[in-house]
Formats: C-alpha cells, sequence, structure tokens
C-alpha cells in the first residue's frame, strides 16, 4: 500500500478524533429507507405513459405512445424513414446505415426484416476498441437501442451495459430511437430503487455491469449566453417509442 | 479589457470592474441560474430535500475513512485500479505514468475542477502530450488560453461575439452569432479527437462507496464519450466525493441538478463501475481512479469541515453580489465565489497568495441560503479571517491601529476623549472644505474616494442624553 493512503487516513482518523472538532458533529444517522424523500412524483391517477411523453417532450426529445408490438413496427420504420430523408451533419450523414442493439424483434416483432426490406443495412457492434470498426461507424447517421428501465417522472431512461447491449448506438449517432416496453416504466427514479433494494438486488444492478447511464433527452448545452443548443456531443434527436407489454 | 489573473487581487478586481460587459454578461447569466434554481426548488420539497442532503453528507464526512477503504475495496472488485494522491503534484505524476505505459499521445478530458486545481493539463503539456478539453464551455477556454470564471458554466463571462472571435481565430471560422452553428462546429472538431485519444480523463460528481461506482453529470455527453472511446478512463477525484449508497448518488444528484441550473435531471447520468466486462463490446479496457487529498483532510482537521460538504454546484455564485461584479477571475483561481473564498486558501499551498479572498465578501449570508447543503459560508469566511489575523496575515499598520482601538473601545474615558477630539476636528476640517469632508487625509482617503464624510455632531450622544436626563426635554438641534 502506499505511503499516500496511510498518510492520508491516518490524518482523517486523527482529525475525526478530536472530540471538539467542530464539523460533522459526532452523532449523524444515515438516511433510513422509509424517510428518504420523492423528489419528483406522479399525480394521483396519473397515466405513467402520458406523464413521460410529456416530461420527454419538455426536454426536446420526442416520443409516441403505440397501442400495440405490431403498431410499434410501423411507426418505428415510419419514424427512420422520416429521418433517413432528413440531413444529417457532414461527417455522420450515413442515413442508410443503422447500429443498433440485437435483440429489436423482442420489442418490435418484425423490425429488423422490415428495415433490411428497405435497403437499410442493420450493424451491431463487435469490439470497438478494432481501429477499422472504430472509424467505420462513425459516418453512421442513426442508433437503435432499448432500455433497461424508464422512469416518468423525469422523462428518463436508463441505459445498462451488457452483452448485446453496447453503448455507442446511443452515444455517437446524430440521432437515437429508443424502445421502451410499457413494463420497464417506473413513475420515477425513488420508486425503482425502493424496489431495487427491497429486493436486494440494488447493488448487483449497478456492479454487475461497467456502466448504467440515465438518460434525459438529446444532448445539450447552454454554455454559450445560457441559450439552448442541441445535440453538442451526443445524439441531437431522440425518439422513444412506448411498447404494451403483450 | 481582461482579467489578469496573475495580478494581485486588488488589480483584478479593478481590471474586472472597469469592463463593463462583464457584470452585465454576469449578472443577466447568474440571475436566470437562480430564478430556475428556485422555481426547480419550489416544485420539489426543497427545505427538506436540502436537509436530508445535508444530513447524508454529514454522516459521509464522519465515516469518511471506512468509506474511502470501501469504495477502494469495492473499485478493485469491479476490476479497476485505486491510486492515493497526497497532493497535486503526486497526482500529476501518477497520470503521467500511466499515460507513458500506455503511450499516449492524446488525452481528452470532461470537465473537472480537481484537474483545474492540480494543473493536470500544463503539466501534461510540458510531457508532449495533448490535452483537450470536450466540455464546450472549457474548450472555448482552452482556446482562448483563459481558466474558468465559473463551477458550472465556465464561460459565462463571454458573449457569443467574443466566443466567435475565438473560433474564427482558432478554427478558422466565419464569424457567426448563432449559437447552434458555434456547438456544430465544435462537435465536428471534438468528435475526430475522441475517436483517436488513447485515454480519457474526467473529474467525478460523486463517487458511490458501496458499490465502487464513479458518477459523471453532463449535459452535451462528453463526459460518456471520454469514459466510453478510449482505452484508458482516469478518474480524478478529491476524497470528499464519496456517498455512501447509490440511494444517496441519486439525492445528490437530484439535489445537484436543481441546484445548479434548475434541471430536474441533467441529458446524462454516467454511473461506471469499472472497465468494460469480458462479454461488453465497448467501454475502456483499463479504468483508474485517483484519490486525491491536496488539503483536505486538513481543512477537517482545521475546523474547516463543513465545506468539504460542498457539492459543487456553483449556486452561492450565482446569488452572490461581489462575484456578479468582480467575476470568477478576480477571484485569481480555481474556485470563485464564496466557496472559492473559503476552499482557495486553504487548498493553496502559498497561503499568503490567497489571503484577500475571505474579504472579497459583504457577509450578506445569500449564498448561505442557496447552498443545497447548507453550508455557513459567511460563518465560515469570519473564521478564516480570524485565523489569518491569528497567523499575523495582517499589516503591521493596521494590526496596531486596531490593538489601540480596541483599548479605547474597553475604556468609556478614554473613549469620551478620543471622540471629543476627533468630533473637534472633523469640524475643523469641514469648515476648510466647505461643509463637509470630501477627501480625507491618508489613509483614509480611500473612503472619501467615491462619497463624502459629514463632520460629527457639535454634542455627543452622551451629552444629549446626559442634558435630557437633567430637563426632560430633547434638544433636537444639538
Amino acid at each position: 500500500m502506499s505511503g499516500a493512503r496511510a498518510r492520508i487516513l491516518g490524518r482523517l482518523r486523527h482529525a475525526l478524533s478530536n472530540p471538539d472538532l467542530p464539523f460533522p458533529p459526532a452523532q449523524t444517522d444515515p438516511l433510513r429507507q422509509d424517510e428518504r424523500l420523492d423528489v419528483t412524483w406522479m399525480e394521483r391517477g396519473e397515466d405513467l405513459g402520458a406523464r413521460f411523453r410529456r416530461e420527454f417532450e419538455a426536454l426536446h426529445g420526442s416520443c409516441e405512445e403505440s397501442p400495440s408490438k405490431v403498431a410499434a413496427r410501423i411507426h418505428a420504420i415510419q419514424k427512420i424513414q422520416s429521418w433517413s430523408r432528413q440531413a444529417a451533419p457532414g461527417g455522420q450523414s450515413d442515413v442508410r446505415r443503422i447500429l443498433v442493439w440485437p435483440n429489436l424483434d423482442a420489442h418490435a416483432p418484425g423490425l429488423r426484416d422490415g428495415l433490411e426490406n428497405l435497403g437499410f443495412s442493420l450493424y451491431e457492434l463487435e469490439h470497438v476498441a478494432d481501429r477499422d470498426e472504430r472509424t467505420d461507424i462513425q459516418t453512421i447517421a442513426l442508433g437503435i437501442t432499448s432500455a433497461h428501465a424508464a422512469f416518468a417522472g423525469t422523462g428518463s431512461i436508463l441505459l445498462k451495459s451488457g452483452d448485446g447491449q453496447s453503448r455507442l448506438p446511443s452515444l455517437l449517432p446524430f440521432r437515437h430511437l429508443v424502445l421502451i416496453p410499457r413494463q420497464i416504466l417506473w413513475p420515477n427514479v425513488e420508486s425503482w430503487l425502493r424496489h431495487e433494494h427491497e429486493r436486494g438486488t440494488l447493488g448487483h444492478t449497478f456492479r454487475g455491469s461497467a456502466n448504467l447511464t440515465l438518460v434525459s433527452g438529446p444532448s445539450k448545452s447552454a454554455d454559450i449566453e445560457s441559450k439552448l443548443t442541441l445535440g453538442v456531443h451526443g445524439p441531437q434527436d431522440v425518439h422513444v417509442i412506448l411498447v404494451p407489454d403483450s | 479589457m481582461t482579467v489578469d489573473v496573475n495580478a494581485p487581487f486588488s488589480t483584478r478586481v479593478q481590471q474586472a470592474v472597469s469592463n463593463p460587459v462583464l457584470a452585465d454578461n454576469l449578472t443577466r447569466a447568474t440571475i436566470n441560474l437562480q430564478l430556475k434554481r428556485e422555481q426547480s426548488y419550489s416544485e420539489s420539497h426543497g427545505q427538506r430535500l436540502r436537509d436530508q442532503m445535508r444530513r447524508m453528507k454529514a454522516h459521509t464526512l464522519r465515516h469518511l475513512p471506512e468509506l474511502l477503504e470501501q469504495f477502494e475495496h469495492n473499485v478493485q472488485m469491479n476490476g479497476g485500479n485505486v491510486h492515493w494522491a497526497e497532493d497535486g503534484e503526486e497526482a500529476n505524476r501518477i497520470i503521467m505514468a500511466l499515460a507513458q505505459r500506455h503511450d499516449v499521445r492524446t488525452v481528452v478530458k470532461s470537465k473537472s475542477m480537481a484537474t483545474e486545481e492540480i494543473h493536470l493539463n500544463h503539466h501534461l503539456e510540458a510531457g508532449g502530450i495533448r490535452c483537450i478539453e470536450t466540455d464546450l464551455g472549457e474548450y472555448i477556454i482552452q482556446l482562448a488560453e483563459q481558466i474558468p470564471s465559473h463551477i458550472v458554466a465556465p464561460v459565462i463571462h463571454m458573449n457569443v461575439d467574443e466566443i466567435s472571435s475565438i473560433f474564427e481565430q482558432a478554427l478558422d471560422m466565419p464569424k457567426t452569432l448563432d449559437p447552434q452553428a458555434l456547438c456544430a462546429k465544435a462537435r465536428g472538431v471534438l468528435r475526430q479527437e475522441f475517436l483517436k485519444a488513447d485515454m480519457g480523463i474526467s473529474g467525478c460528481n460523486f463517487a458511490i462507496a458501496e458499490t465502487g461506482t464513479v458518477c459523471i453529470v453532463t449535459n452535451e455527453g462528453n463526459g460518456r464519450m471520454v469514459s466510453t472511446l478510449p482505452r484508458v478512463h482516469v478518474v480524478v477525484m478529491g476524497i470528499e466525493k464519496l456517498v455512501p449508497t447509490p440511494q444517496d448518488a441519486f439525492l445528490q444528484y437530484q439535489t445537484l441538478t436543481r441546484s445548479a441550473t434548475g434541471q430536474k435531471t441533467t441529458v446524462y447520468l454516467s454511473m461506471t463501475s469499472g472497465p468494460r466486462r469480458r462479454e461488453d463490446q465497448d467501454g475502456p479496457e483499463e479504468f483508474h481512479v485517483i484519490l486525491m487529498d491536496n488539503g483536505r483532510s486538513q481543512m477537517l482537521d482545521e475546523g474547516y469541515g463543513e465545506s468539504l460538504m460542498c457539492i459543487r454546484c456553483g449556486a452561492c455564485l450565482n446569488v452572490c453580489p461581489v462575484y456578479r461584479q468582480i467575476s470568477g477571475h478576480a477571484y485569481g483561481s480555481t474556485y470563485s465565489g464564496p466557496i472559492g473564498a473559503v476552499i482557495t486558501p486553504l487548498l493553496s499551498e502559498k497561503m499568503a497568495m490567497a489571503k484577500e479572498l475571505p474579504y472579497a465578501s459583504t457577509l450578506c449570508g445569500s449564498c448561505r441560503d442557496a447552498c443545497p447543503v447548507q453550508i455557513d459560508l459567511p460563518g465560515l469566511l469570519l473564521k478564516l479571517r480570524q485565523d489569518l489575523v491569528e497567523d499575523g496575515a495582517m499589516p503591521g499598520l493596521e494590526r496596531r491601529a486596531l490593538r489601540r482601538y480596541a483599548k479605547v473601545m474597553q475604556n468609556p474615558d478614554a473613549y469620551q476623549r478620543l471622540g471629543g477630539l476627533v468630533g473637534m476636528g472633523s469640524r475643523a476640517y469641514a469648515r476648510m472644505s466647505g461643509g463637509t469632508i470630501s477627501r480625507m487625509p491618508p489613509p483614509l482617503h480611500h473612503w472619501t474616494r467615491t462619497r463624502d464624510f459629514p463632520p460629527f455632531a457639535k454634542r455627543s450622544f452622551r451629552q444629549q442624553w446626559a442634558d435630557r436626563q437633567r430637563t426632560g426635554q430633547w434638544d433636537a438641534s444639538a
């Protein structure tokens, strides 16, 4: 162990052992689960999907609720076709190829075939450390993914990295389409945390994958004169399709 | 005129206040941020949120050594590496060694106050490594060769015209007043840097001890890029950045976003627990965390522990009347505003360099009211002033004058005699200069530079009071 470690911990312990230390107080209790505050909440009887949509649109994203999985496929294809007719920035103008997660058909059966029949080619990441693959995918204008969970109160989606759940399709392309099954929609992040805590799976959810990312709308900045600019580094357009359970 | 951050404090303040555009830019932007914060707190249980935050942070600080050990263990179990650094120099050395081991030519950075604090870019560039700031604001700062003037909004002091001139010069871009066009240009340039960089360096907004998870909060997505694309991801974090559990992390996250910009959430919250796993298609191959002290444990020891609860939201800057006038650069270091005035002298090895900062405050208390953790910033500033005086950081003349003043104030007779003398003197002086005193003799002449000093009344309050007791009448003409 390094000398720095011992010295830093030693100084902290020495300071905290002083009974006259003005701060922090000697008695400090951790927050209990039952007293934790919901920072955002749902109104009584409020529809989860409607709330998610309202919040997500306020964040400059777009969202539609599909009545069935078949409708979800049609909505997705329509959105992708309309996007492919719009210009994307110079370096990312390849609108015929799409960066995707492999399991999209679970949420919108037939989506892959439908897109391929229309002349789109779907690209699944293999190993992005590979230089050639990295150069190859950087021009792609669209990514399609699902999500691990979504939260209506803040209009947020939670992405969990893992096999078949690569991080780049939601990050590199100029546009991002997200298919979200209704059953992973929670009122707010606190209710999801509570559920994971009660099931005893919270620690595993955090440590079981290298990365969890909460995404709320398209990439933005207000660095220049507090004026809103979209698509700074991540996607400029994010479209969510809420898919019913069966 | 720009503020020269290496000039003495009084020069910096002079330079800042003589630029009329600066205070305008700042006041507009900070009031905007202040209103957004207030709105967002009124929508939630604002005060309860702040109380829970304060409790959580105090608990964390009380158990910091154990939480640091727990965090270290969990990062290692997740496949990451933990390094400890006593000070900035050691942190820079560790990062340099990592960069050399991986033959790194280009580093992409996401916004990090900790690396600003230790001047990491300067250090790496001296070793021949290119450092690219990727937060839009920080990128502009880097092109302009300045330092950030706000914890959250680094270019809050510039307007679009100034920024466009910087892009014109550095990137050969035609002048435009359209922020979206400037942003698109930066996206194109920085994307290439992301794709070719060998190492990503980020700060850390908070880290979860229970799971060994480092959390980065951004709106632009550069934090995700930096922690996903390069082969090696290095996190530089102060030892006070820990929270115990994931629930605490989300408590701090929502407090931070509401306090900083009035957002319910930012666009991205990246929570990284180690390097890519075997089954992953992307993510860094190596993950390093540098736990940096750099004066923090000493702050706790010296009684300034409360300031270690700071979550770097910038709310205290946005409400500070002094910050709005003098700008972040006048504070002359990485951290500006009320919290900067507290921690800069404590973090700085050259305490003397920053000894004026605790006086860059009117002690009005707006910062304490705005702080999401309710840090008693005016109290800490007063304590700092006291400590500075006790350490002898006060001009001899001032110290002698105040010591004599204290003596006089403790002795009623001496007080009355002196009061009578000063009153007589002031009236004589005023008569010579036509009724009021518009220029007092040195060293008091600073005070009358912008205002007149009225002469003392003929008869003191004590004399008037004694008359009234005797006659029962109040002679208002006295």
